[in-house]
């Protein structure tokens, strides 16, 4: 399976995050083929709700930034991992951006799914799509579940299924790495 | 009573945030004792700024367009820059309320951050006031010729005016105003039964594909250049 991680671990002081999903890459990597993207070390701007990548160059967004490898990595991986300290109750501001950016691979043409509206594939396959998350002091249950639901209509959104959540704080890399192989 | 607001838009004045929030200012200073002080999120993040603005208000409010399903990532910026100041103040923080403005026009896809919003006033000490919930506007925008748009959305822009206006009188936001206002919660059958029939006829295609015409790339318009 092609897997795609995306950290979304903005804070030098969460270094034992990143340092986490080295392993968990490392262990997915014995069977799978793995790419553990850094997000803070790459040139990414926020989406500016300009619709251009619908309305002006169809699919493709107009800023030029390492958000094209992205898109590319993205729509060619079988399983995107989601990864990001909680903070303030949710994933990072930096993990956000990039999904803030993903609008370019759906239609502006509109689909009912589940009896809501959603917007049309672009593509014929998407990634399904997995989270991974460390608690902050005040994390709870409520939290997590939020922060699940939220990724679970964003999942459907780009017509992906949401295949897995964990929260690495209660799990080994080697666990986690058992468990995804498992979706 | 004294009104912050912070527009969460990246798109500023030229957005359906804004115009929602132009129609509910105006309701609320129509009580001529309030003050309001506008603000982009962008020109906030700076912790200095922030602060003070944070401590001159009774309420805050923060405005934002929902993108893919959550608040933007200058919005969830602005929360994370906010958390610190109004966890270690200690002076009385200003109570918070939000508007959610979203593409379609059920309020089930605004429902998720609303739950967010609600626990996130309790993790920054504030009271929560509740949420505005408005979706539909780009809808009406693409899928409505103009006599029906114009008319829906002066429509929008009464109901936002008249909850302002009582925010304005009582300081609360009227929970069944709240309700009417986000209508509908879910698409109701016979609006299913309609796109189904719309899109038969390839109705439904008609805005999106209307503008690609007119910018003269109709023809990509299933251009998968990532793949």
């Amino acid at each position: 399976m092609l897997i795609t991680i995306l950290n979304g671990n903005d804070s030098s002081r969460e270094k034992g995050f990143d340092d986490y999903l080295r392993r968990l890459a490392k262990e997915l990597d014995q069977f799978h083929q793995v790419d553990c993207i850094h997000l803070q070390t790459m040139d990414i701007k926020d989406c500016m709700g300009c619709f251009g990548c619908w309305q002006k160059t169809p699919g493709k967004c107009l800023h030029r930034d390492d958000m094209e490898l992205l898109y590319i990595k993205y729509v060619r991986s079988e399983l995107v991992l989601f990864a990001s300290p909680i903070i303030m109750g949710f994933p990072s501001a930096l993990l956000k951006r990039s999904h803030d950016r993903l609008i370019p691979l759906v239609h502006p043409y509109v689909d009912i799914a589940n009896n809501d509206f959603h917007h049309m594939a672009r593509y014929k396959r998407y990634p399904n799509m997995g989270l991974l998350l460390a608690k902050e002091a005040d994390t709870d249950q409520e939290d997590i579940q939020i922060i699940t639901s939220i990724y679970k209509r964003i999942a459907l959104s780009f017509n992906s299924t949401f295949v897995y959540s964990a929260v690495i704080d209660d799990k080994t890399p080697e666990v986690i790495a058992y468990e995804i192989g498992r979706c | 009573m004294k009104l912050v607001v912070v527009n969460g838009s990246p798109k500023k004045s030229a957005s359906n945030t804004s115009m929602l929030l132009d129609s509910f200012l105006a309701g609320f200073e129509a009580n001529r004792q309030n003050l309001v002080s506008v603000h982009s999120v962008k020109d906030l993040l700076k912790e200095e700024k922030l602060r003070a603005v944070f401590f001159q208000a009774d309420y805050m409010m923060l405005a934002f367009p929902l993108y893919t399903n959550a608040m933007n990532a200058w919005v969830k910026r602005f929360i994370e820059m906010l958390g610190p100041i109004a966890r270690n103040s200690q002076e009385p923080n200003p109570k918070l309320l939000f508007l959610v403005q979203s593409g379609f026009p059920e309020a089930t896809h605004s429902r998720d951050v609303e739950k967010y919003l609600q626990k996130l006033c309790r993790r920054l000490n504030c009271d929560y006031e509740g949420t505005i919930i408005r979706g539909g506007i780009d809808f009406a925008q693409q899928a409505f010729p103009s006599f029906c748009r114009k008319g829906l959305i002066q429509l929008v822009k009464n109901g936002i005016r008249k909850i302002g206006k009582t925010f304005g009188e009582t300081g609360r936001l009227d929970q069944k105003m709240l309700k009417r206002f986000s209508f509908p919660e879910r698409l109701p059958w016979i609006a299913i039964l309609f796109f189904h029939i719309y899109s038969f006829f390839g109705v439904r295609y008609y805005g999106f594909d209307a503008i690609l015409k007119k910018n003269n790339v109709f023809e990509y318009k299933d251009a998968t250049p990532y793949f």
